[in-house]
């Protein structure tokens, strides 16, 4: 979230390579970019659903970071952490 | 019979050469298009299984199985011996157990060791049992016991694997896999093969999770065990902050992508993962439900001898009868703590207080509703225990030792086959492993010699080469 220019497609490189070692097919992508869209709306409307989404897990996010804006990128790595391809290899 | 080719992985040079081409044609083909094209997931086949129809009318149509682990002996439950008792401390005649498989009395003086607990008769059709099992014993009339049983295996895990599988080498399906890829499931909600496990009374080893694997059938027929404490799959619930309509959005995600990505790598594993996402999310909503008993009378609860979904044997039967009722093929309940090398007179007694009730309750509550008819309840371990003494204990056993089954097309308030006198060999109406497998598969309408699936080039089935139905304990 804090590293390189902060738009989309950069931080979804990053986290598909860090995930799967390769980079999102287009098609991949538009999905990703379809689902972030949706839940940044959806959580700008709900800013406390947002906190409440963020406090899961051990790790406290930080405070200068947009909740909003972190808790739609929270739904993007639950999709491709939960891709059969992290754990198996192609 | 026909069996789908998605689900073979055997790709010849030419198969997978021309699979290539259509992969990288279709995804081309889909880039050009709309990426809405994919807007709808592709929902997973309901599936229907391989047998259809049916090989013969079936007696049932689904199965609990109430599944003593550890080896419960025999002789303190369903199988009376006078003439054991008679020779209690007299050494065991050597022509029984000379060149004989022993587990841990290897190199032992072995010496009989009568039954520890006294049997009486019930019902009308005088079933004789045991005196631990005070509520089974009011069923006598709805049971058939089996004193004839055989295994092959001698130790805990390998035996586990015969008896749910037909093989003691792990890698094979296990029944309930075998089951629901033949037959489908009855229910879209909730898996089609069902595991729940509690312990007690005894020691209690592990059951590893092979033990309700798929082996070589498709992933998505591999057993669901559901945890005994807590949540009873994990993380089913939602994260905190979210509505299901966020959840839908994420598992939608997922199977989009792994749909995009199936038309590349063309692997049934991601095919399994899929189906078992979709599965994952219908059970967001199945399970919370499923486990709720608030639903269930006081009196039914106090039939069962349970408070709530606690983990307990007790709680466990009444969650299978709730997914009897969805409509789930398959469902084991293991109770670990039958395996009293030493002290058995009491240990039995304690671990027959654990499921006894409860055991009796399910076929009660399952005859109440009507559904016993078309549910069979089968109730037994890995094999039983040695005639001869292990101090006040007794020795794993395989040649001979028993079980009873209910419901769904079995003869009811019968006894059927026996053991000699000491308790040792099944002499008459032998049941071994693989009888019991292909009489199972015969009640729910399969020829156990036509359920077969090939990998590795050759068909394989549960009774692998044997098996006979048993005739004599079906109505």
């Amino acid at each position: 979230m804090t590293e390189g220019s902060g738009d989309f497609a950069t931080r979804l490189d990053r986290a598909f390579r860090e995930a799967v070692s390769r980079a999102p097919t287009r098609d991949e992508s538009l999905e990703l970019a379809a689902l972030h869209a949706k839940h940044l709306e959806r959580f700008r409307k709900d800013p406390e659903g947002a906190k409440e989404y963020l406090a899961v897990g051990l790790t406290h996010p930080s405070a200068d970071l947009d909740p909003v804006e972190l808790a739609a990128w929270m739904s993007v790595s639950r999709v491709i952490l939960n891709l059969y391809e992290m754990i198996a290899h192609y | 019979m026909s069996y789908p080719d998605d689900f073979r992985l055997r790709l010849t040079r030419r198969q997978l050469l021309g699979r290539a081409a259509a992969g990288i044609g279709s995804v081309a083909l889909a880039s050009l298009l709309d990426p809405k094209l994919f807007a709808a997931a592709p929902g997973p086949e309901r599936w229907d299984g391989v047998v259809r129809p049916l090989h013969t009318p079936a007696k049932c149509k689904r199965v609990i199985w109430l599944y003593m682990a550890g080896g419960p002996s025999h002789l303190e439950t369903f199988d009376n011996k006078p003439k054991l008792a008679e020779m209690h401390g007299q050494p065991m005649p050597d022509a029984f157990t000379r060149g004989q498989p022993i587990a841990q009395l290897q190199g032992q003086q072995l010496k009989c060791f009568g039954p520890q607990h006294p049997f009486a008769r019930y019902g009308r059709s005088g079933q004789e049992i045991s005196d631990v099992l005070p509520h089974i014993s009011g069923i006598a009339d709805e049971m058939c016991i089996v004193r004839s049983l055989v295994t092959e295996q001698i130790n805990h895990d390998p035996a586990h694997t015969f008896m749910n599988t037909g093989s003691m080498v792990p890698g094979r399906p296990s029944m309930g896999s075998w089951l629901t890829y033949g037959l489908g499931s009855d229910c879209e909600n909730l898996p089609g093969f069902v595991v729940m496990t509690s312990a007690g009374g005894g020691q209690g080893q592990p059951i590893a999770a092979r033990q309700w694997s798929s082996g070589f059938l498709p992933g998505r027929f591999q057993g669901v065990a559901f945890q005994s404490s807590g949540d009873p799959v994990h993380y089913v619930s939602r994260p905190k902050g979210t509505t299901a309509g966020d959840q839908e959005d994420i598992v939608r995600s997922v199977q989009r992508l792994h749909a995009l990505r199936n038309e590349v790598i063309d692997d049934p594993e991601i095919a399994t993962r899929i189906s078992q996402y979709e599965m994952a999310f219908r059970m967001h909503a199945s399970v919370p439900e499923l486990v709720d008993f608030s639903s269930e009378p006081k009196h039914i609860m106090e039939m069962y001898g349970t408070k709530g979904a606690d983990g307990t044997f007790a709680a466990n039967c009444l969650l299978a009868r709730r997914l009897a009722e969805r409509g789930v093929r398959f469902i084991q309940c293991y109770h670990r703590g039958w395996d009293h090398h030493g002290g058995i007179k009491d240990g039995v007694a304690v671990t027959a207080r654990y499921v006894d009730q409860a055991s009796a309750a399910l076929v009660r509550d399952l005859r109440q509703r009507g559904m016993l008819d078309d549910t069979l309840v089968v109730w037994g371990g890995e094999f039983g225990r040695t005639p001869m003494a292990q101090g006040n204990g007794r020795d794993h056993h395989i040649k001979g030792f028993s079980g009873w089954m209910a419901g769904g097309g079995i003869k009811p308030g019968i006894t059927y086959g026996e053991t000699d006198e000491f308790g040792y060999n099944a002499v008459k109406d032998v049941v071994h492993v693989h009888d019991l497998h292909a009489t199972i598969l015969k009640l729910l309408g399969i020829d156990h010699e036509r359920l077969t699936y090939k990998f590795q080039g050759r068909n394989f089935r549960l009774t692998d080469v044997h098996g006979k139905v048993v005739r004599g304990i079906m109505a």
